[in-house]
């Protein structure tokens, strides 16, 4: 008896003469990896790609050639186990079957692997540029060839399992395809009967793959591109894991199957009767989750589900039981039983699943986690005091929805419609929670946003939960907001939310990477420039922003300031990171700095063909004395003018903040024109801009004073907005045109006009919707951060205005236009522009 | 010396062999028959290591076979129907099998190479099937096994090479002391070469001895006895089987055949001739006293 698992002098034999019996194979297989190369090179330059995503494609097609060779390679190469004469053959050769086994799989590997590599590696030399290509061929590569060796293994235990070729295909399919399949519609229902339950747990993880080796590939490229570390990780180990197991449970399986299986359909007994009851398990899923969807109440959900599960199970059990066992015999009786078994089962758990089985009202003990992810990893909570808040949060929540509903569910629950509205809800503010966005005439409105937690345990279990909130639905269901805000806002302001809001600032590593090479300052004032954005399009507006060049000795310094007034700031708005942002909300008509840390390699990713250099922003707000101070020392920010505050230096002109209005004024210059021409009215071209801007400042106010207006309101509103926009027109015209004639406003009329409505807009509202008489006072108790600036100016001209606004007397505004010189300002503003309407505000 | 220790060996329900017992002595040539389906195959997959008994074991010098690498080195195994590869050919399956027996004889090889009218270059596969038993053989000859197992060898194959191989096993025995098994059908052939007769049914051994003691150990009488011979006249013979025609009773008798004629001759026959078997009626008659019902076959 041979003292060795594997007998080397035997395996080489084995490898040498399995390895030739692959020939044709390998020749059939290297000419098609071959031709893909230049294929797809030929492609891509017909339709002028470039040579990257020329390389991605070609690598993603190669996986997929990959996985059909290794499919027809083992099932070649294992082809002995299943014929009689061969098996004779093999058995009575001098070598063990672990040596057999072994032989022959790495004969089969290295027809499958070799090809492979060298074809990518050619391509990868004739057409990759940059290194992230590069990164990503090698991530490719490092997934196809653990997929290969997995599918081999995998499809090596199949044919070990099996008595014929034919089963040993079907079985493989079935299995990788049963799994997946399995997977995908108990998830989708899941998140679909409950309330929190998402598909992010399948994504994030490699369990869509977990007995799908054949999509390890893939699993692979889904990692990469989703950028996530914990996903990639978790699917090299979970390949790694499977190919050992596949390894183990094949090699064990080589030494017990008996060899007279070979043409008797199954050499284990129990796996026909696993594919059957799989089969006809999702197959009875899919259907019963398809039909039940139509109903929309939970027990007629529950009836349709079973009925076409049980219709549709049987008969998918039937013809797979009919392929396997070449008819109805064959252990039909025991498969029948296995096939009940699992039916019922599956139908228990639906059952169970629509009324929750505790895992919608779930919510981790805050002393049994390690930390929590929020809003898709993007912050992470470690200390116990936030963790507790995020659970709070949760609970909350799950309260809401529990006291708004009743067992069981049913599919489709959560998609109750929403509505277009504003909510202006801390949570939506800040990136705890993502809002959503919609454009609506070019305007952000937010009604909803979901709430993600990836809780990890501290034995590292994680635990996924999204939330979609819609305020104008789940508000007329009282939910309790109030709450929620004062919970969020409190992690919002916690040192680990600042920290990881502010990563160029805190983080280290974050900075090295970023390779910041200058720092620049922009300056909004009030609203003007956010509108500017949007009215004129000119993403590239910073690019006349003041910049300067980041030295060690200037970013260190700057780094301890920042950090010192951000962990100080007791109402911190977090940065924004997307279009619409907290600081949109927050920061409008109070003042504030963005300062941007261009950065020179790490931060280019590549999107769309295109490069984009990703900037890290950091909000300045007007309580960062001490950043402040250090921007003025360095030259960054100047104070032009005690009354005016901070500004950008334009070398040239100390005193320019107007430019961002010149965009205004050349957009309603366009409209004047157009109106003319189209004689379509002297007074729309005004109205169009006043639109827009009314829009804006309804969304400033009600955000700085945390409240809404109902439609109702929205409406009353619209009208005496209106007509303090026919007010102020009528004005500029009698002072600047002949009768019958248009004149068309400067930007000078346009700051004005901007700041009047925006005043008109901030007194109105608050004393006519939120009995909020004093109005002024209740801007004034904001924190003295917020209102520094504008609340240190002298109460002049604006006071005059603003008074006289808040009286709705329409003649005072007159009044006030009246007083000022049409050189100076046609309105009741200065010159400047971008700051009469914070005055306009604080006062 | 090679043990068959109450071998069973089951498929599915079926019981193809039934608890078997008995010895092949070394360097014998080892004659396996049995009717179809008696098992003689599944012994022969049993003793090379094909299959794994379900119960007991065959032993080579105390060693079981099973995944035995050492002795599968030292035995060839040539099935009913030998497997080839679409591309195998006798020059690249001698690529292999030089790799792995270890008494592989280049020499014998050439020489083997030269006395069959075989191409070593080309595909078996399209060979006839004679053709591809004595490629089977060819290689097998080569590793000069200490045991041959052959599961109808003789099939397809012309009279002529049918002697070759017949002499070629036996210089083999003779050279190498290598034990040659050969399962078959063709008893004529059998009863040439082999010194060693099984006779399998049923999965069990109904017969386990030298041919010649056991072609020795029956015998056909033809005897006419006088009228006064009653009807239990033979009663004290092991009569295998007893035919009548008038007088002339034709007798398969078990027994010494000088003990058998004196007592015979005892009766005062008119006629007596007493006549050895050949292996195939050796065969018909054990087959008979296990109850294999020829007759009912043969109508």
């Amino acid at each position: 008896m041979t003292s060795t698992i594997f007998s080397s002098k035997e395996l080489k034999a084995f490898y040498k003469w399995a390895l030739g019996r692959n020939k044709s194979i390998v020749v059939v297989y290297s000419i098609i990896l071959g031709l893909i190369g230049p294929v797809f090179n030929m492609y891509a330059v017909s339709v002028g790609s470039d040579g990257d995503s020329f390389g991605a494609v070609t690598i993603g097609v190669f996986v997929a050639v990959v996985a059909l060779f290794t499919l027809i390679s083992a099932v070649k190469t294992f082809s002995f186990l299943h014929n009689k004469r061969s098996v004779d053959m093999y058995g009575a050769m001098p070598a063990n079957r672990p040596t057999m086994f072994m032989s022959h799989l790495l004969a089969g590997l290295t027809t499958v692997i070799v090809p492979y590599l060298v074809a990518t590696f050619l391509v990868m030399g004739i057409s990759m540029h940059s290194a992230e290509s590069i990164s990503y061929s090698l991530y490719m590569v490092l997934f196809t060839v653990l997929m290969a060796i997995a599918s081999y293994l995998f499809t090596a235990l199949m044919a070990y399992c099996c008595g014929t070729v034919v089963d040993t295909i079907i079985a493989t399919f079935a299995v990788n395809i049963i799994w997946s399949s399995a997977v995908l519609i108990y998830f989708g229902f899941v998140s679909d009967l409950m309330p929190g339950m998402s598909m992010d747990s399948v994504i994030e993880s490699p369990i869509l793959s977990v007995f799908s080796p054949y999509t390890f590939g893939y699993m692979g490229l889904a990692a990469y591109f989703e950028n996530s570390k914990a996903l990639l990780f978790s699917c090299i180990i979970w390949d790694i894991l499977f190919i050992a197991v596949a390894f183990l449970a094949t090699f064990l399986l080589c030494k017990k199957r008996k060899a007279e299986s070979s043409q008797n359909g199954f050499a284990v007994k129990w796996l026909p009767m696993a594919l059957e009851a799989g089969a006809s398990l999702i197959a009875g899923a899919l259907f019963g989750y398809i039909f039940a969807s139509t109903s929309s109440s939970g027990w007629g959900n529950m009836f349709v589900y079973v009925f076409w599960y049980l219709v549709m199970s049987a008969v998918a059990f039937i013809i797979l039981h009919i392929v396997f066992a070449r008819g109805l015999k064959g252990g039909f009786a025991k498969s029948v039983i296995v096939y009940g078994a699992v039916s019922l089962a599956a139908i228990l758990l639906t059952f169970g699943l629509c009324y929750g089985m505790g895992i919608d009202t779930y919510v981790p003990s805050a002393s049994s986690l390690s930390s929590v992810e929020v809003d898709y990893g993007k912050y992470v909570f470690k200390e116990k005091e936030n963790i507790e808040t995020i659970t709070q949060i949760h609970q909350l929540i799950v309260d809401n929805i529990r006291n708004d509903n009743e067992y069981p569910y049913y599919f489709g629950y959560d998609d109750s419609e929403y509505e277009y509205g504003i909510v202006y809800e801390e949570a939506a503010r800040t990136d705890v929670a993502s809002p959503y966005s919609y454009s609506k005439n070019s305007y952000p409105y937010v009604d909803g946003f979901d709430f993600e937690f990836k809780y990890r345990s501290k034995l590292g279990i994680i635990t996924n939960r999204n939330y979609y909130i819609y305020y104008s639905r789940d508000v007329k269901k009282g939910y309790d907001f109030e709450t929620l805000n004062e919970l969020c806002k409190k992690l919002v302001n916690s040192d680990e939310y600042k920290k990881a809001d502010n990563a160029i600032v805190f983080d280290e590593k974050e900075r090295k990477d970023a390779k910041i090479s200058s720092v620049s300052v922009d300056s909004y004032s009030f609203d003007g420039s956010v509108i500017d954005d949007y009215i004129s399009g000119s993403y590239n507006r910073e690019s006349e922003s003041y910049t300067i060049e980041a030295t060690d000795a200037f970013l260190n310094g700057l780094y301890a300031v920042l950090q010192k007034d951000i962990l100080a700031d007791k109402n911190y708005v977090p940065n924004a990171r997307y279009g619409i942002s907290g600081k949109y909300y927050d920061c409008i008509g109070k003042g504030y700095w963005e300062l941007n840390f261009n950065g020179t390699s790490s931060n280019w990713y590549y999107s769309d063909d295109v490069y984009v250099n990703v900037i890290d922003s950091v909000l300045v707000k007007e309580s960062y004395t001490n950043t402040r101070k250090y921007l003025e020392d360095n030259g960054l920010l100047f104070k032009s003018d005690e009354n005016f505050g901070y500004g950008y230096i334009n070398p040239d002109d100390p005193y320019d903040s107007s430019y961002d209005f010149d965009d205004y004024a050349i957009a309603m210059n366009y409209y004047g024109e157009y109106c003319k021409y189209m004689e379509t009215g002297e007074f729309q071209y005004f109205k169009s801009i006043a639109d827009t801007e009314r829009e804006n400042s309804l969304l400033g106010v009600c955000a700085y004073h945390e409240k809404d207006i109902t439609e109702e309101q929205e409406e009353q509103f619209t009208e005496a907005y209106d007509k303090e926009v026919l007010r102020l027109h009528n004005v500029l015209q009698k002072e600047n045109a002949a009768e019958g004639d248009v004149y068309l406003p400067d930007s000078n009329d346009v700051a004005s006009m901007v700041a009047q409505l925006m005043k008109f807009t901030f007194e109105y509202v608050p004393t006519h919707f939120w009995n909020d008489s004093d109005s002024d006072t209740d801007t004034n108790s904001k924190p003295a951060s917020d209102t520094d600036v504008t609340s240190s100016k002298p109460a002049s001209d604006s006071d005059k205005a603003d008074t006289d606004t808040a009286s709705g007397n329409d003649k005072s505004g007159t009044d006030s236009v009246n007083n000022n010189s049409k050189s100076e300002s046609k309105l009741d503003t200065d010159t400047t522009g971008s700051k009469p309407a914070a005055q306009g505000v604080a006062v | 010396m090679l043990a068959i220790k109450n071998v069973t060996k089951k498929f599915g329900a079926k019981i193809a062999l039934n608890n078997l017992s008995f010895n092949i002595p070394t360097g014998s040539v080892f004659g396996l028959i049995g009717s179809n389906g008696s098992g003689k195959s599944t012994l022969l997959r049993i003793i090379s290591g094909v299959y794994e008994p379900d119960g007991g074991s065959a032993e080579i010098d105390g060693e079981s076979t099973y995944e035995n690498v050492r002795l599968k080195g030292e035995s060839f195994f040539i099935s009913d129907f030998p497997y080839f590869y679409n591309n195998s050919t006798v020059e690249n399956l001698a690529v292999l099998y030089r790799q792995l027996y270890p008494n592989w004889s280049e020499i014998k090889f050439q020489q083997l190479c030269s006395m069959f009218p075989i191409g070593v270059k080309d595909r078996i596969i399209n060979m006839s099937k004679g053709m591809q038993r004595q490629a089977a053989l060819m290689l097998a000859l080569s590793t000069c096994p200490k045991y041959l197992l052959l599961d109808e060898i003789f099939d397809g194959l012309d009279p002529v090479v049918r002697q070759l191989i017949k002499k070629l096993l036996i210089e083999m025995v003779v050279e190498n002391q290598t034990t040659v098994i050969i399962a078959s059908h063709n008893l004529r052939e059998l009863e040439d070469v082999c010194d060693h007769v099984g006779l399998i049914h049923c999965g069990g051994i109904i017969l386990e001895k030298e041919l010649d003691a056991a072609k020795l150990g029956i015998h056909r009488v033809q005897i006419v006895l006088g009228d006064e011979v009653g009807e239990g006249v033979f009663s004290d013979f092991n009569i295998v089987k007893s035919q009548r025609q008038g007088k002339l009773y034709e007798l398969t008798i078990k027994g010494d055949a000088d003990e058998i004629t004196e007592r015979l001759n005892a009766l005062n026959p008119q006629f007596m001739e007493l006549l050895p078997l050949t292996l195939e009626e050796v065969f018909i008659s054990e087959m008979e006293v296990a109850g294999y019902d020829i007759n009912n076959i043969l109508k």
